[in-house]
């Protein structure tokens, strides 16, 4: 997965998640604030943005909790229609939905990436407020 | 009908829909409520709100696919496939319709009859993730190819999250000296309903005091796996740190086992389903190659 972005431009947190439609088995991922609320998404049709938002946030905050100090890298949620992704960012969790008959370790792979251009971007916002 | 969970929403729910149904006797939403109460797990409910609305709507093929979902959730597959097949006849571009019979055909194994049912629901909704994921596994082209995940209804009866026939609160302990050969998992316990550890490996036992998080856990993973409709839960893995852990529900019970450092996960998960059906009195070699 490429990012690209256009020269001198911050780019914004939905093209961050775009590259994750071209990976394949995975159906697109949701940027969610930490209580939930979705800030970004890049889904194909038929996801519920908002569910999705809302499960990441809260399988994150559980999840963290089973860990302990340790602090969560990543969750991964398998069910038999879908695979649902979950990485801690800075501006609160990227949930990913992928193929649920595909390998969790390419899923946990494009969801790092795309956790580490959304970390990028937050860098680049917050230096430039 | 199995019954659990979901007692107050349920009973809102369904008051909710006598509310309707009194402003709008002949309301076709009676699917939709039905719908919610199956994801809620109240089933006897579901089916009853569903059976009422078809008395009046029954030409409504969407009626009789909630009606089939709710049948095959209480394992009535025969029923549900009647409500499939009537749907059908009243809309043969139902895409949720084909979908469900395509799910209903691959479990029993009928792979070009299954082929066929997800074709043509993405024919008629091009793109249905469901639909993609079933025609793959169904063609035999799926990445599991590469890393067998059979789901467990195709293998052994045994759906996702459901209990082994083989595996009672009396019997825990064969579940650890089950994984216990397996190369991808370094310890594993099995903590009842309340989080309370029944049965561990040493280190396990050393690590653990109990596991109220990881319970706490695996059931809101279920609950909003199946408000999503996204089918039913397999397994929850988490990683930090040096720790890494696969969450198996198991009816009632938690299977949680702790991943060797650099293990695949996806070999983990493999190995760990592939214990649990094959229960005890297997060869070491059938546990640790997946088999």
């Amino acid at each position: 997965m490429v990012f690209e972005r256009s020269a001198g431009t911050t780019p914004t947190l939905r093209e961050a998640l775009r590259p994750l439609l071209e990976v394949e088995g995975v159906l697109g991922g949701v940027l969610c604030s930490a209580d939930g609320l979705p800030l970004a998404a890049a889904l194909k049709d038929g996801l519920d943005e908002d569910g999705l938002a809302a499960a990441g946030a809260r399988l994150g905050q559980l999840a963290g909790g089973c860990l302990g100090d340790d602090g969560l890298e990543i969750a991964v949620i398998d069910a038999s229609r879908l695979m649902i992704v979950v990485r801690p960012v800075s501006l609160g969790y990227l949930t990913l939905a992928a193929n649920p008959l595909g390998e969790m370790e390419a899923a946990i792979a494009a969801a790092k990436q795309a956790g580490a251009t959304l970390e990028e971007i937050a860098a680049a916002l917050a230096t430039a407020a | 009908m199995r019954e659990s969970g979901g007692g107050e929403d349920g009973r809102a729910t369904a008051e909710e829909y006598l509310r309707l149904l009194a402003r709008e006797p002949n309301s076709l939403r009676f699917a939709e409520y039905a719908d919610r109460l199956r994801c809620m797990e109240k089933l006897a409910d579901a089916a009853k709100l569903c059976e009422h609305g078809l008395a009046r709507h029954p030409t409504y093929a969407t009626g009789h696919v909630v009606m089939a979902e709710i049948l095959l959730d209480a394992d009535m597959p025969e029923k549900a496939a009647a409500e499939l097949h009537e749907a059908l006849r009243l809309d043969p571009r139902h895409p949720r319709a084909h979908l469900a019979l395509g799910e209903l055909l691959l479990s029993r194994g009928e792979m070009a009859s299954a082929v066929a049912e997800f074709e043509a629901a993405l024919v008629y909704s091009p793109g249905l993730p469901e639909a993609e994921a079933g025609l793959a596994q169904a063609r035999g082209k799926a990445p599991e190819a590469h890393h067998p995940r059979p789901p467990a209804a195709a293998a052994t009866g045994r759906k996702p999250g459901e209990r082994p026939e083989w595996l009672t609160a009396d019997n825990t302990g064969e579940m650890i000296d089950l994984l216990a050969p397996c190369a991808s998992v370094g310890s594993a316990a099995m903590a009842g309903e309340d989080g309370t550890i029944m049965a561990a490996s040493p280190h396990a036992a050393a690590a653990m005091g109990t596991a109220h998080a990881e319970v706490e856990l695996v059931g809101e993973a279920r609950s909003l796996v199946s408000r999503l409709g996204a089918g039913r839960l397999r397994s929850v893995l988490i990683s930090g740190g040096h720790n890494r852990a696969l969450y198996v529900p198991l009816g009632d019970l938690v299977l949680v086992a702790g991943l060797r450092p650099g293990s695949s996960v996806d070999e983990a998960a493999q190995q760990v389903e592939a214990a649990i059906n094959a229960g005890p009195g297997v060869s070491e070699s059938e546990v640790t190659h997946g088999v």
